[in-house]
């Protein structure tokens, strides 16, 4: 994973904050914007005889504010806020999350870039309750996947403001799904396109100091 | 077939029939001049008092460019855009070969005739124009914009009407081609002709070799293929009354295909096989007039149309894929003309339709059948003025019924000036793939496709029960049997000839399209996959310009050019951009913007400029004829890039392109006649958006013509 490097020192600064500061209106805490690229969620491991494309049906687990996968019993904690399997993405919140968290997700068409400050009352947010995913996992909701060139898309101006397990915010825009952000040619094969995809590129900003302004 | 068997018998029997009531009565069919008009009112007119927008390319016109195919001729009219077997198949069309769009609207809303008669065999909704052979024909006439009135389904975007030809005298014509990419065309014809019959028999062989712009990479852009069309014309007047017109073609096409696709490590596994096409048609009309002013016209056609592709695994000669599709069609139909007092014409028919599909993707035989009735009504109330008012009904077994109307006038308050104005209306009705698809691709993600007919949501509940399908999507609830998709069509031209070497014409059009069949998901598979059907929800416009000039420059030099400005776009993608719902994303920083109107490119497969230029010299002493032409088009989208399923960056875009061709004959003679040229003289080589055109590709033709001098009088 590719992480840029000043966040060390940002989680190093706002970790900080928050365990001797209760300050909640100092206003010059606007985090950065991190990406993260290639993590994968169920990535193409095999076909099938009849060549449908086989993973291993498992989550990635990944925590906003350590920006970093989370593994093992830490997965059945309110250590990871949000998950990632092919195009489902789970938060930590609701019946089908694993960590007993309260986390909950609200999916906006703006710009991520001009998205400054978390401006939803509390019903806009929703948690994964069966089959309804508070992050919508059917295409032409926040992606697009063409039955023609085989080729996933995220819809540009898709934001998601996620509520973290711990009740801080987050706002995250997916950029790509395939390896390293790079979408196949539409001329690639099909065989080619799923075993480069499910290589998740996301940006995110994550509010440790648990004010609600990027 | 047994069912052709029965179609000629019971022609037959009109033939006798009527044999027996007709007899002194002029033909009043006969005489035709190559000014003459038939698709535009299904009655002859000239020219120049049709009133809605058409385009005529005679013979001497197709001769001169030298040109084989269908789709390589359209490609150079002014408007009409031929799809290139790539680009999205969702509303352009063209993954599917070539298709030609007329006014911006999808191939699969033009309809193709021959003498008037449909040709089937669309794949994935496009009917591919190089199954078309230029030899023998007469005339094309275009008819653009929407003309279900007269046509019924598929005339949704306009019709495209082949002629083959008739000489008067008899003849023999041989014609022969060869270029480079191994390109082969020979064609043959021989005609009888007396006071009464008119035979021609005439055959076509076509080949291209492979097409293959990356010879480090096994397999070709464009496969090769040869191609065979045999083809019967006949005409025979029983009487000054009665005549009886009989065409009949058969194509055969085989094509080897041969290609790479890679294993799950990514080793290339090597496919072969090839792909046959097998399309045959029989028509069959007796023209019978009544009176001076009755004349009235019994059509029986039949077509079929077959392919097949078989295609393994070349490492252990394992199957890797077979498709089979098979299509039958069959139309009895009535058309009389009658003459009426205060200068109206009156036309009115009726027929009924069979149709019939038998294909690996779909489960079992599917039929269906149409019986419709259409009147029309031209009154001239002066020399000056027409208005027709036409009308026509559809009734279907297998979805909703259809009328579809249309009004055109036309007034020259001059000699030289032409003003038309025309509202028309088309449809399309949902074809087999729509209703009877039944495909599960395993290949891809297990996904699955049913036709409307072939889903409901007891039949999801079922599935559900089964455990196909796990979860029912709300979207499932708003399932309905499917609407034809319908047009509706404005034209405004003028024509205006400023002398006699000087004509120009102008005609603006605006198109919207609504209930446009798309897919959308109704459930989820266990595993996440999707399971779609069909249903009518696009709603779409193209509107825009088009402008045509002829001149005769000096003698022997005549120039023409042509001009389309062309706008599309699906109305809700607008209404979303307007709403500032819409965003695109830079290919360079990921970086998103809000669309404005003037980001969106419009539907794919579209060109917003268009332009042709010709030039053609005859220097009729000597026998030389020089015939330069180029075509020209914009950018056109092919593919989404951004996730906003929209055509806005470059990377979505094919480049523009110039494509000139070039031919310069010289008659030996009446009988002998020798050309050269060249075809993409630019040598414009885009693999990925025209495969099927090669780069820069030199020819020859040689054609003899053996004619009988005409000792009748006509």
């Amino acid at each position: 994973m590719k992480v840029a490097s000043s966040l060390v020192a940002f989680i190093g600064l706002s970790a900080l904050l928050i365990s001797c500061g209760k300050d909640v209106t100092t206003p010059n805490t606007v985090p950065d914007v991190v990406t993260v690229t290639n993590l994968y969620a169920d990535t193409t491991t095999g076909f099938s005889p009849t060549g449908r494309p086989i993973g291993r049906n498992e989550f990635t687990y990944f925590s906003l504010r350590e920006n970093k996968i989370i593994t093992g019993a830490d997965t059945l904690t309110n250590k990871w806020d949000i998950a990632f399997k092919q195009f489902y993405i789970k938060v930590n919140g609701g019946t089908n999350a694993t960590g007993g968290g309260n986390a909950a997700a609200a999916v906006l068409n703006t710009d991520f870039a001009l998205y400054k400050k978390v401006d939803l009352p509390n019903t806009a947010f929703a948690q994964d309750n069966g089959a309804t995913w508070a992050i919508n996992p059917m295409p032409g909701g926040w992606y697009t996947y063409s039955t023609t060139t085989f080729i996933a898309l995220p819809i540009p101006g898709k934001t998601f403001v996620i509520r973290t397990a711990d009740g801080r915010y987050a706002k995250m825009e997916i950029l790509s799904f395939y390896k390293d952000g790079v979408t196949p040619a539409t001329s690639a094969s099909p065989a080619e396109k799923a075993l480069k995809q499910f290589f998740y590129q996301f940006r995110f900003a994550f509010q440790a100091d648990g004010t609600v302004d990027f | 077939m047994h069912s052709h068997r029965l179609l000629f018998l019971f022609g037959f029997t009109c033939v006798l029939t009527l044999v027996a009531i007709g007899q002194q009565v002029q033909d009043t069919l006969s005489g035709s001049s190559d000014d003459v008009v038939v698709t535009a009112t299904r009655t002859e007119r000239k020219f120049g008092n049709v009133a809605v927008p058409v385009t005529v390319i005679q013979k001497q016109a197709i001769t001169a460019t030298q040109l084989r195919r269908l789709n390589e001729l359209l490609q150079e009219q002014t408007g009409i855009f031929v799809t290139s077997g790539s680009g999205s198949g969702s509303f352009g069309g063209g993954i599917f070969g070539n298709g030609a769009q007329l006014q911006g609207m999808s191939p699969e809303y033009t309809l193709i005739l021959i003498n008037g008669e449909p040709i089937v065999g669309r794949q994935g909704g496009t009917l591919n124009l190089s199954r078309l052979t230029l030899g023998n024909i007469k005339r094309i006439e275009i008819v653009k914009g929407p003309s279900s009135s007269l046509y019924g389904s598929e005339a949704m975007g306009g019709v495209i009407n082949i002629i083959t030809e008739m000489p008067a005298t008899p003849q023999v014509q041989l014609n022969a081609k060869a270029g480079g990419y191994g390109l082969a065309d020979v064609n043959a014809e021989g005609t009888y002709a007396n006071d009464k019959t008119r035979l021609q028999l005439a055959y076509n062989y076509y080949r291209m070799g492979a097409i293959d712009f990356d010879e480090t990479q096994y397999g070709n852009q464009h496969d090769p293929f040869n191609a065979h069309t045999a083809q019967l014309n006949m005409s025979h007047a029983f009487s000054n009354r009665l005549k009886l017109v009989a065409y009949g073609r058969y194509y055969y096409e085989k094509s080897d295909n041969a290609y790479e696709v890679p294993d799950p490590n990514l080793h290339p596994v090597r496919i072969s096989g090839n792909t046959t096409i097998n399309d045959a048609n029989v028509n069959t009309s007796l023209l019978y007039s009544v009176s001076k002013k009755v004349k009235t016209a019994l059509r029986l056609y039949a077509t079929g149309y077959h392919s097949s592709q078989q295609l393994i695994q070349d490492s252990d000669k394992s199957d890797y894929y077979t498709d089979d599709f098979r299509q039958q069609f069959y139309r009895i139909e009535n058309q009389t003309d009658i003459t009426l007092p205060a200068n109206n014409t009156l036309s009115a028919g009726g027929g009924w339709v069979y149709e019939k599909l038998n294909t690996t993707r779909y489960e079992g035989m599917r039929d269906n059948s149409i019986v419709y009735g259409f009147v029309q009504n031209e009154w001239r109330p002066s020399d000056k003025v027409n208005l027709i008012g036409g009308l026509r009904y559809d009734v279907n077994r297998e979805y909703a019924s259809r009328f579809s109307p249309k009004l055109a006038v036309r007034y020259s308050p001059t000699k030289k000036l032409k003003l038309t104005a025309s509202y028309g209306a088309g449809f399309k009705a949902p074809d087999f793939r729509q209703l009877y698809l039944s495909f599960v691709n395993n290949a891809s993600g297990g996904y699955a496709i049913f036709g409307a007919n072939e889903i409901s949501i007891a039949t999801l509940q079922q599935m559900q029960q089964q455990g196909f399908v796990a979860t029912i999507l709300p979207k499932a609830y708003d399932m309905q049997q499917l609407k034809p998709e319908v047009s509706r069509g404005f034209n405004l031209g003028a024509l205006y000839t400023f002398c006699e070497k000087l004509q120009a014409e102008a005609n603006l059009f605006n198109n919207d399209i609504e209930n446009q069949i798309l897919f959308d998901v109704i459930a989820l598979r266990a595993n996440g996959s999707q399971v779609f059907s069909y249903f009518n929800v696009q709603r779409s416009f193209t509107r825009g310009a088009e402008v045509n000039v002829r001149w005769y420059a000096l003698p022997g030099l005549q120039v023409s050019g042509g001009y389309q400005l062309l706008f599309t776009g699906d109305k809700a993608v607008v209404d979303q951009i307007e709403a500032g719902k819409m965003y695109g994303r830079e290919e360079s920083t990921n970086d998103v913007y809000k669309m404005t109107r003037s980001d969106y490119y419009g539907l794919p497969n579209r060109s917003r400029h268009m332009a042709n230029l010709k030039l053609l010299y005859t220097h009729a002493p000597t026998g030389w004829q020089v015939s330069v032409r180029g075509a020209w088009r914009n950018a056109w989208g092919t593919f989404d890039r951004d996730g906003n399923g929209v055509i806005t960056r470059d990377d979505e875009k094919a480049p523009g392109f110039l494509l000139l061709n070039a031919a310069v004959s010289k008659n030996f003679g009446k009988r002998y006649t020798l050309a050269v040229g060249a075809e993409n003289i630019l040598n414009h080589r885009d693999p990925e958006n025209l495969p099927n055109i090669p780069g820069i590709n030199a020819f020859v033709s040689f054609s003899v013509l053996l004619q009988k001098q005409n000792h009748h009088t006509k």
